[in-house]
C-alpha cells in the first residue's frame, strides 16, 4: 500500500506523457492524410478569388503604403524585389540574388532577366534606381522616408545591378526590400499618369491592375507574363469591409473567399468547422502599453515595474484573445530570431507590486489612451483591474485611430495601448522606438546603453552576434520598462476550404500568385 | 413663384449655417489630416511640411472662406487622402445612396401602407396589438443590430441574399437588386412602424367622419371607402414624414453602409471624419444639407396637390 501511495503521482505523470505523445502522432497523422491528397491535387486553372480589406486603400502605390492592409494590393500588383521564407530569413524575389559588404554600409541587388512590367517596358536596374529617387525625393511624400533615412545613394551599377549605399551600417536594409520599398513602380506609368498613378498603378507582380470601385472592390487580372511561372486565378477582388461581423458573415455566407484580421470567437469557431481553414502565419510584432517616460509617477521605475508586476497576462490571453494569442516578453514576434529571448521579464506578482508601490510612497493615479476598438475597450478594462487591485487608480480615454497616433507621437499621453504589427528584422522592431534619436522614440526613452547596442545591431551582418545584441535589448527592455509588453501580434486568416496553395507568410498578407481554388 | 423666394433665401442661410457649423465643428476636434495622410512613422518636421502645404497652419475661419469662394464656383476642392476631386466622389456615390433611400422607402410604405389600413378598420384587433407589439419591437432595435440579425438569418442561414458588397447596375439590374435588398429592408424595418401608426392614427379619426358614414349609407364596399375615400385625407402627416424622413435615412445610410460595404455618401463620410478629410465632410454636408432643404420645399408642394384647402391658401 504504502509501495502504492508513493508511485501514483510518476505513474500518472508518465501515463500522461504517454498520452500526449499518443495525442501528438494522432494529431500528426491526421495532418499526414488530410496534407497528402494536397500534394496530389494539382493546381486548377481559373477563378475569382475575394479577400476582404479592413478599410479602402488610400492609393495603390507604394509611396502610400502604410499598413499590411495597403500592401496587401501592392502585392498583388508589384510584388517585392526580396521575400522572407517561414522563418523570417530573408529569400531572393524578384532580385535573384543579393549581397552586401562585411561592415553592412553597402548592398548590391542582381535583378532577373526577362522581366517585364505590365506596360511591357524592362524591369531593370534603371527602374528600380528611379523608383527609390522618387521614394526619396521629399515631394513625393512617402510614407516610410524615415526608414530610408540613412540610404545615402542608389546607383546602376549594370543592366540588372543595382548598388546601395548607406551613411552608416545598416544590417536591417535588404529587409525593406520585402516591404513597400521592394515594390518597384513602371518609370514610364508613373511619368504617363503623373498624379493619377494612385490610381493606375503599373508593377511586375502576378496580377494586373484592372478596376478600382471606391468604397466598394478593386479588381486585379492574371498578368500572363508572371516571371514566376502561370498564375492560377483570373481575378483577385480585395473587398474593403470595415466592419468585422461584415467580413465574417460575409465569409459564411460564401461572398468572401479569405477574410482577414477575423475576431478571436471566430477564428475559434472557424478552427471547428469544416467548410473553413484557419492558418495562423506566425507573427513579427506584438501589443503592449507604451509609457512616456516623461510623465509624473511613471517615470519612476520602480512605478513601471509595479504596473508590469500587477498586470496578469496569462488571464489576458486566456479570457480576451481566448487563448489564440501568446503572451510577449519581447518586442520581437515568433518569426524574428530573437523572439523570447530575455532572461528576466517581470512576471505577475501582485505582492510585489505593492511592495514596489509602497517603496515608492506617493498614490499613483494614472490616465490611460486606448483606441476606440472593442479589443482594446475590453483589454484596458481588464489591465484597469488589475491595477486596482494593487491600489492603482487608471482613467481611461479611447480615441479615434488618427488622434491615438496623434497622440502617441506628440507624446500627449501617460500610458497608452499600442501595438506595431512589426517589420521583418529585429532592427525595425527597436531602433526607431528606443534610440534615443529614433523617429519613433515616442516613450523618450533616453538611455545610452541601449543608443550603443541598437547601432551594434545594425553594424554586424552575423546573425550570431546579433543574437546576442538583440538578447541584450530585450534585458535592457526589461529592466527600463519603456514598454510593458502584453500579447504577440498575430495575424490569423480564415479560408474557405476550396482555397488552396495559400502559403501563410508571418506578415499575414497572401501572395496569391500561388493560390487556386477548387472546384 | 412669390412664396418660392423666401425658402430659397432660407435654403442659404441653412446652408451657410450647416458648411459652416461643420467646418468648425471638424476644425476643434483634435486629431490632423497631416497625420491622417503620412502615419505612424512621420517626423515632426515632415508633418509641419505637409500641413503648409495642405494650408492647415492657417485659421479656421480663413481656410472656411477659402472654401465657401471656391464652393460658390462649384469647385469643392480634393480629397486630402486620395487626391480624387470631391465632386467626382459624391458624384460616384451619391446614386447609390439615392437608390438605398428610394428603396427603403418604396418597402417601408408597401409594408406599411395596407397594415396601417387594416390595423386602422379593424382597430383594437388581435391583428392590430400584434402590429402595435411588432411596431415596438423594430423601433426599439438599433439599426446595426437588425442588419446583423438579418444578415445572419437571411445571408449566413439561408443563403438567400449576399452578406455583403454592392453591384453596379452594369453588372445587370437583378445583382444590382439582390445586394441592396438587406440594406434597404434593414432600415425600412425602423421607418415601417412609424408610418403604419401614422397612417393608423390618422385613419381611424377619418373613419369617424360624416362622409365616410354617407359612403358605406351609399352602399360602397369596404375597399372602395378605404382606398378611395379614406386613404388621401388620411396620409397627410404620412407624406409629411416621409419627406423628411428622406433626409433622415441619410443618417441611416452611414450606419448601413458601413455594415454592409457599400459605397455610398454615407460610407464616405465615414471614411472623411476618420481621416478628417475636411474637404470631404464639407461636401456631403453641403449635399445632405440642400437636400434636406429641397426635400422640404417638395413636401409643401405636395400637400397642396393632397390637400385642396392647402392650394386655396397658396393661391390667396
Amino acid at each position: 500500500m504504502v509501495l502504492f501511495t508513493d508511485s501514483w503521482w510518476p505513474r500518472l505523470r508518465a501515463c500522461a506523457r504517454a498520452l500526449r505523445c499518443v495525442d501528438v502522432l494522432a494529431v500528426l497523422a491526421l495532418g499526414l492524410w488530410a496534407a497528402l491528397p494536397s500534394y496530389a491535387q494539382s493546381p486548377v486553372r481559373g477563378g475569382v478569388l475575394s479577400i476582404s480589406l479592413e478599410s479602402d486603400l488610400p492609393g495603390i502605390d507604394p509611396v502610400v503604403f502604410a499598413s499590411n492592409n495597403d500592401k496587401q494590393a501592392g502585392i498583388l500588383v508589384y510584388d517585392t524585389l526580396l521575400d522572407v521564407d517561414k522563418k523570417g530569413k530573408l529569400i531572393p524575389h524578384l532580385a535573384e540574388s543579393f549581397e552586401s559588404t562585411p561592415d553592412a554600409t553597402r548592398f548590391k541587388i542582381t535583378l532577373r532577366r526577362g522581366v517585364k512590367f505590365h506596360d511591357d517596358t524592362p524591369f531593370d536596374a534603371a527602374a528600380v534606381v528611379a523608383h527609390f529617387h522618387r521614394l526619396m525625393n521629399p515631394a513625393t511624400r512617402y510614407k516610410g522616408l524615415s526608414a530610408l533615412k540613412d540610404l545615402e545613394s542608389v546607383s546602376v551599377t549594370s543592366d540588372l545591378e543595382v548598388t546601395f549605399k548607406m551613411k552608416s551600417p545598416s544590417a536591417q536594409f535588404l529587409s525593406l526590400l520585402t516591404e513597400a520599398p521592394g515594390m518597384v513602380v513602371s518609370p514610364a506609368a508613373v511619368k504617363k499618369y503623373g498624379e493619377n498613378y494612385l490610381s493606375s498603378p503599373v508593377g511586375a507582380g502576378p496580377f494586373v491592375f484592372k478596376e478600382w470601385r471606391r468604397g466598394s472592390q478593386i479588381v486585379f487580372t492574371r498578368n500572363s507574363n508572371y516571371w514566376k511561372g502561370p498564375v492560377h486565378l483570373d481575378e483577385v477582388i480585395l473587398r474593403p469591409m470595415s466592419d468585422e461581423q461584415t467580413r465574417v458573415a460575409s465569409l459564411k455566407a460564401g461572398n468572401l473567399d479569405i477574410a482577414m484580421n477575423a475576431p478571436a470567437k471566430d477564428v475559434i469557431e472557424a478552427r471547428n468547422d469544416k467548410k473553413f481553414q484557419v492558418y495562423d502565419p506566425g507573427s513579427l510584432g506584438s501589443n503592449f502599453l507604451q509609457i512616456n517616460l516623461t510623465q509624473p509617477d511613471v517615470s519612476d521605475t520602480r512605478v513601471r515595474q509595479a504596473l508590469a508586476h500587477a498586470i496578469d497576462r496569462a488571464v489576458i490571453t486566456k479570457v480576451i484573445t481566448r487563448g489564440l494569442s501568446k503572451v510577449a516578453n519581447t518586442p520581437f514576434g515568433s518569426d524574428l530570431p530573437p523572439h523570447e529571448l530575455v532572461d528576466a521579464y517581470p512576471q505577475y506578482d501582485p505582492a510585489k507590486s505593492k511592495a514596489l508601490l509602497a517603496a515608492y510612497g506617493k498614490p499613483v493615479k494614472l490616465k490611460f489612451t486606448i483606441s476606440t476598438s472593442p479589443l482594446s475597450g475590453l483589454l484596458a478594462q481588464a489591465i484597469q483591474q488589475m491595477w486596482k487591485k494593487v491600489g492603482i487608480e487608471t482613467e481611461i480615454t479611447p480615441l479615434e485611430f488618427v488622434q491615438l497616433i496623434r497622440a502617441s507621437s506628440t507624446r500627449q499621453y501617460q500610458v497608452m495601448l499600442y501595438r506595431f504589427q512589426g517589420g521583418s528584422d529585429p532592427d525595425r522592431n527597436v531602433y526607431s522606438f528606443f534610440h534615443s534619436k529614433g523617429n519613433n522614440n515616442v516613450t523618450a526613452l533616453d538611455n545610452p546603453e541601449m543608443d550603443r547596442l541598437l547601432e551594434a545591431g545594425r553594424a554586424t551582418l552575423d546573425p550570431a552576434e546579433r543574437l546576442k545584441v538583440y538578447r541584450q535589448v530585450n534585458n535592457l527592455l526589461a529592466r527600463e520598462l519603456p514598454y510593458l509588453f502584453l500579447y504577440y501580434f498575430n495575424n490569423y486568416i480564415i479560408a474557405q476550404a476550396n482555397i488552396k496553395g495559400i502559403q501563410p507568410n508571418p506578415d499575414g498578407i497572401i501572395r496569391a500568385g500561388t493560390v487556386w481554388k477548387e472546384r | 413663384m412669390r412664396k418660392l423666394r423666401p425658402q430659397v433665401l432660407n435654403l442659404l442661410a441653412i446652408l451657410f449655417a450647416a458648411t459652416a457649423l461643420t467646418f468648425a465643428v471638424t476644425n476643434v476636434l483634435p486629431g490632423d489630416a497631416a497625420v491622417a495622410i503620412l502615419g505612424e512613422s512621420a517626423t515632426p518636421a515632415e508633418l509641419a511640411s505637409l500641413r503648409t502645404e495642405l494650408g492647415l497652419d492657417r485659421p479656421v475661419f480663413v481656410r472656411y472662406a477659402d472654401w465657401l469662394a471656391r464652393a460658390v464656383q462649384g469647385d469643392l476642392g480634393q480629397s486630402y487622402k486620395t487626391r480624387e476631386k470631391i465632386a467626382v466622389m459624391i458624384s460616384q456615390r451619391l446614386p447609390v445612396t439615392v437608390e438605398l433611400i428610394l428603396l427603403t422607402q418604396a418597402l417601408a410604405l408597401l409594408m406599411a401602407i395596407p397594415s396601417g389600413i387594416y390595423a386602422a378598420y379593424r382597430s383594437r384587433s388581435k391583428i392590430d396589438s400584434a402590429l402595435a407589439a411588432l411596431s415596438i419591437g423594430l423601433l426599439s432595435m438599433p439599426a446595426f443590430v437588425k442588419g446583423i440579425v438579418l444578415i445572419y438569418a437571411l445571408s449566413v442561414m439561408l443563403g438567400w441574399f449576399p452578406a455583403s458588397g454592392y453591384s453596379t447596375l452594369n453588372d445587370g439590374l437583378w445583382a444590382n437588386l439582390h445586394g441592396m435588398v438587406l440594406p434597404a429592408l434593414t432600415l425600412a424595418l425602423a421607418e415601417f412602424p412609424v408610418y403604419m401608426r401614422l397612417l393608423r392614427a390618422d385613419m381611424i379619426s377619418t373613419l369617424q367622419q360624416d362622409y365616410i358614414l354617407v359612403a358605406r349609407a351609399k352602399g360602397l364596399s369596404v375597399r372602395q371607402i378605404l382606398f378611395g375615400h379614406a386613404l388621401r385625407p388620411s396620409s397627410l402627416s404620412l407624406v409629411t414624414v416621409v419627406g423628411i424622413n428622406l433626409g433622415r435615412l441619410v443618417g441611416g445610410a452611414v450606419i448601413i453602409e458601413t455594415l454592409f460595404a457599400i459605397p455610398g455618401i454615407g460610407q464616405m463620410l465615414v471614411n472623411a471624419v476618420y481621416q478628417q478629410d475636411h474637404f470631404a465632410i464639407q461636401g456631403v454636408v453641403l449635399l445632405i444639407a440642400t437636400g434636406f432643404v429641397l426635400i422640404n420645399i417638395a413636401v409643401d408642394l405636395i400637400y397642396a396637390l393632397l390637400d385642396p384647402r392647402m392650394r386655396v391658401h397658396v393661391d390667396s
